[in-house]
């Protein structure tokens, strides 16, 4: 019996439909044999994550929060008086939401997309669902999705890596890369990145 | 007669054996009632006199009074349930107003019997209520609101008839004035009296059953089921409805792309004719056949040459048999080009119908969704009648009302808005009307008049709260954030009855709004009709003030410079005092879109909500006097130095500087008046918060000496009004006032103040002061 709550009673997102397509035979029967593993309930479970490509980095994004993929083209609409790390507004299922360029924003950074050629922008924008709100954070790419063992993730305070991320009390902590995948990959705090913006939007 | 004809309303397996006494005893009482002359209607028909029984019977002794006072009590306590239950409730039956009707019936009756004629109006009232809600004639949660009023004026009479042994009419009167102001007809009641129950159809099982003669029943009006509806499931589902009408977008795109697949399927069919054609011609003169590069089009058709090039090539070497053969296969493609012209034609045949299909189901799909989503609108409508007794109350329960008589009266109630808007304004209009007859002390020549006209333009409501006498200030200030968060304007005018009049402008939160689609620079919005005057070019016109779009938005600059006129919107004059345009890059057309408001954390000033258009962009509404208000302050927060900015056009040849003083206090402006007179000053004075408005917007003054406390506007009001004409954005405000609290302070600079002196001051300070000012404004 299969206890991986991501593979069992919950339906399948449009989103991790897209994201099995995009696999490899190879990749999709090793996470097909890692779904079917049994898993003990005394064991903590592993959380599955989307690893995105941002201008200056990569991230790892809960899977679970994600609602959906979106790709080209857009149209976001600029708000007046919005920080300088807003994309602007766009529809998402009737609703307004609020698009954040996420490495803008963890660089405490102006975009530096021109929202006036969205059509033709290049980048992806991933729908996230946290405490009741929605938002879209645009990324540059998404990569595979990986599942973590909490002991796979380092506190960003003990990490000896320089990162050009300047919001570090929005990060809790990177995932250490080997040396041929690179620089390590940081994981943002969904909850506290969500309220951080609400909270900046809001001023 | 059978049983259910005797008691039309009541199945009397239910009642008790004391109900059944009573309600013997109360048909016996009607019987008499019928007999002699009806009830009133009213209060103001004297009861009393009709009702009054003999001298002997009024002698009856308190121990009926207190037997009736119980039953009424006991019966209050049921209608309180049945209340309770249908708030409770989620689904409303006319099953919920039997306790109501039942409990009223027999109150009324037995009142009539211990001389109560003012409880037994009422109970008459509530059966009214009862009678129209089943009639459909006034909205079940209207009668709901009626109906509390009813039992609590039932309870007030009962309990002055229990605390002074006799009954107090003020429950009764104050209950006909909120039904009327509810809507309800109480006319109608005549009905019930002169018709006699048992006479009345009999009742199915549960329901309600119409008192009214046929003959005097409202025409047309089918008894309806009312759901009571939750108001969060009517959000879900209006949120379930316009995701439903976003998905006409990718309808819409699978149409044109179904459209353009037709329109390529058409072209390669003309082309396989005309290949079909060629060959025929080709095959018939016996010449070899053309090269593939002459035929590009189907691929069928181009596989099937290829082969047969492909086979014409392997066979040149052949001997004669061959040719022979090779005819045959000639005679093959032919056949098979044909064929596949035919596939072809049948195959396009089909799409044409499968298209015609998807175009009349789009064309249902988008019907049908209007429809719901008209419906679903009509849904949250409530008419802002069912404010007006809260609002009466509040006059009622001023100081000014205890000392004389006020008339409120109300016009346009019947205004419908949005239901959760009209709960956010019920607490503004009270604080208003409380805040502006604060002061007992105020003695008019007339009675006063209060007055609430509503009016919808466009998409707005235009709410005016008039007074026909001196209000006490400070209304603006307490109100002012509330209006905010309704993304309203407030702005106040003298009246012809010499008083003050608040008129509020609040946008619609959502629904479909007719407005002008604009563009400036890639982006486009929507501004609703009722706030453009109108449309010119921009070189012919004089305005007072002119801004861009795209400087009040803060887009950002685009390298494309626009070639065009560009045309200017003359704001409509009810929305700005002065004429103030604002330069769009294009008018682009006249839309209809559905409005919803920005979740909070995205609303900024100025912008209304935002509409999803045919192409799912998001497109922002605007209201433009918010929207330039909000710059102009932003201009004066960013550059305060700058004492007149580029929009603001004044006349500034005066040659002296113009102070204009606001105060009540006659000693200090004329005694002000003299000391800067005497520095070569213009002076200009003002009374009151009112006067100060009108003096600012005639004469400009170049420095604004402002006190705090003074009448229909006061200091902090003035201020707060101040923001919505940016043409006084260059006026300079030294506030002049007594009030020395740090809060004051800082309040008054949060609101634009640019200096702060407390009385009494040094007039040589204040001379400095506005020497300094002077100076930093020329600057």
């Amino acid at each position: 019996m299969n206890n991986n709550p991501g593979f069992t009673s919950l339906p399948i997102s449009n989103a991790y439909a897209q994201f099995l397509e995009q696999l490899t035979n190879e990749e999709f029967w090793h996470l097909a044999k890692e779904s079917a593993h049994p898993v003990s309930f005394g064991e903590p479970l592993a959380a599955d994550y989307l690893c995105c490509t941002l201008k200056h980095g990569r991230c790892l994004l809960p899977l679970k929060l994600l609602r959906e993929v979106v790709s080209p083209p857009y149209h976001f609409t600029p708000l007046p008086a919005t920080p300088p790390w807003m994309l602007g507004v766009s529809a998402w299922h009737g609703e307004i939401v609020a698009v954040i360029d996420l490495d803008a924003y963890l660089c405490n950074s102006t975009t530096s997309i021109t929202t006036g050629h969205t059509d033709r922008m290049n980048g992806i924008v991933l729908i996230m669902h946290c405490d009741n709100l929605i938002l879209a954070l645009f990324v540059s790419s998404v990569e595979t999705t990986t599942a973590l063992e909490p002991e796979q993730v380092i506190p960003f305070a003990q990490t000896t890596q320089q990162h050009t991320y300047t919001r570090t009390d929005i990060l809790k902590g990177v995932k250490q890369a080997t040396e041929e995948q690179g620089s390590d990959v940081c994981m943002p705090d969904i909850p506290a990145l969500f309220t951080d913006i609400v909270q900046h939007l809001a001023k | 007669m059978n049983e259910e004809e005797e008691h039309p309303f009541f199945n009397e397996n239910e009642l008790s054996a004391d109900d059944l006494a009573v309600l013997q005893a109360f048909e016996a009482i009607e019987d008499w009632n019928v007999a002699m002359s009806p009830p009133p209607a009213t209060a103001t028909d004297a009861p009393v006199e009709r009702w009054r029984l003999s001298p002997s019977e009024t002698a009856a002794d308190e121990t009926l009074i207190q037997l009736f006072a119980s039953e009424v009590r006991e019966d209050i306590n049921k209608m309180c349930c049945a209340l309770n239950q249908l708030e409770q409730d989620d689904h409303i039956s006319q099953v919920h107003f039997v306790p109501f009707k039942r409990a009223a019936h027999k109150i009324r009756g037995t009142a009539g019997a211990v001389n109560c004629p003012y409880t037994s109006i009422i109970a008459q009232h509530i059966e009214t209520i009862v009678k129209q809600i089943s009639q459909c004639t006034i909205f079940p949660v209207l009668g709901i609101n009626a109906l509390k009023k009813g039992v609590k004026a039932l309870e007030d009479t009962l309990t002055s008839l229990t605390e002074h042994g006799s009954e107090n009419n003020t429950p009764l009167l104050s209950l006909e004035v909120d039904l009327r102001d509810l809507g309800i007809d109480l006319e109608s009641e005549e009905v019930l009296t002169t018709t006699p129950l048992r006479s009345n159809p009999t009742p199915s099982t549960g329901e309600l059953t119409e008192l009214a003669a046929p003959s005097q029943r409202p025409p047309a009006i089918s008894p309806e089921v009312y759901t009571r509806v939750n108001s969060r499931c009517l959000a879900q589902l209006v949120r379930h409805v316009e995701r439903l009408a976003q998905l006409r977008t990718p309808l819409e795109g699978a149409q044109a792309q179904a459209k353009s697949a037709l329109q390529e399927l058409h072209a390669a069919q003309n082309r396989l004719q005309q290949l079909e054609t060629k060959i025929s011609t080709l095959l018939i003169a016996n010449k070899p056949l053309p090269s593939l590069s002459e035929f590009t089009t189907a691929p069928l058709i181009a596989r099937i040459l290829r082969q047969d090039q492909h086979d014409s090539s392997r066979s040149q070497t052949s001997v004669t048999w061959e040719e022979l053969e090779h005819s045959i296969d000639r005679d093959f493609l032919q056949r098979s080009v044909g064929e596949a012209i035919a596939d072809v034609t049948l195959a396009s045949s089909r799409v044409h119908a499968a298209f015609a299909r998807l175009e009349k189901t789009m064309q249902e799909y988008t019907l049908q969704s209007a429809s719901i989503y008209s419906h679903l609108h009509l849904l949250r409508l409530v008419p802002i009648s069912v404010l007006i007794p809260e609002l009466r109350q509040t006059i009622q329960a001023s100081p000014l009302a205890q000392t004389q008589e006020l008339v409120f009266e109300a016009t346009g109630a019947e205004t419908k808005v949005d239901h959760a808007l009209l709960e956010a304004l019920l607490a503004p209009l009270q604080i208003l009307i409380s805040t502006c007859i604060a002061d007992p002390a105020v003695r008019p020549q007339k009675t006063p008049h209060i007055w609430l006209a509503a009016q919808e333009i466009g998409h707005e409501i235009n709410i005016e709260v008039g007074f026909s006498l001196t209000v006490h200030g400070g209304a603006v200030e307490a109100i002012s954030g509330s209006i905010q968060q309704l993304k309203g304007t407030l702005t106040l005018r003298r009246n012809n009855v010499g008083g003050v009049s608040f008129h509020l402008r609040l946008p619609r939160p959502q629904g479909i709004v007719h407005g002008l689609l604009l563009r400036s620079g890639h982006e486009r919005v929507i501004v609703p009709f009722s706030q453009v005057w109108h449309i010119v070019d921009g070189k012919h016109e004089t305005l007072d003030s002119l801004y861009t779009l795209h400087e009040l938005l803060s887009l950002p600059h685009t390298s494309h410079k626009e070639s065009r006129v560009q045309p200017v919107l003359v704001i409509a004059p009810d929305v700005v005092s002065k004429r103030v345009g604002i330069t769009v890059d294009e008018v682009i057309d006249e839309v209809k879109l559905v409005i919803k408001p920005l979740p909070s954390y995205l609303q900024r000033p100025g912008i209304t909500g935002a509409a999803v258009d045919n192409s799912g962009k998001v497109t922002l509404m605007l209201d433009l006097a918010a929207l330039i208000s909000h710059y102009v302050s932003t201009q004066r927060r960013t550059y305060p130095t700058i004492a007149r900015d580029g929009a603001a056009e004044v006349d500034e040849q005066h040659e002296q500087p113009k102070i204009l003083i606001a105060d009540d206090s006659v000693y200090l402006r004329h005694s002000l008046q003299q000391e800067l007179a005497h520095e070569q000053y213009t002076v200009l004075e003002a009374r009151d918060g009112m006067e100060a408005l009108e003096q600012l917007l005639e004469h400009m003054p170049d420095v604004f000496l402002l006190d705090v406390e003074m009448p229909n506007l006061n200091g902090y009001d003035v201020l707060q009004i101040m923001h919505l004409y940016p043409e006084l954005s260059s006026v300079k405000v030294i506030m002049l006032t007594s009030r020395a609290t740090e809060k004051h302070i800082q309040r008054a600079f949060q609101l634009g103040a640019y200096m702060y002196l407390v009385k009494p001051y040094q007039l040589e300070t204040l001379l400095m002061a506005i020497r300094e000012t002077l100076q930093n404004s020329a600057q």
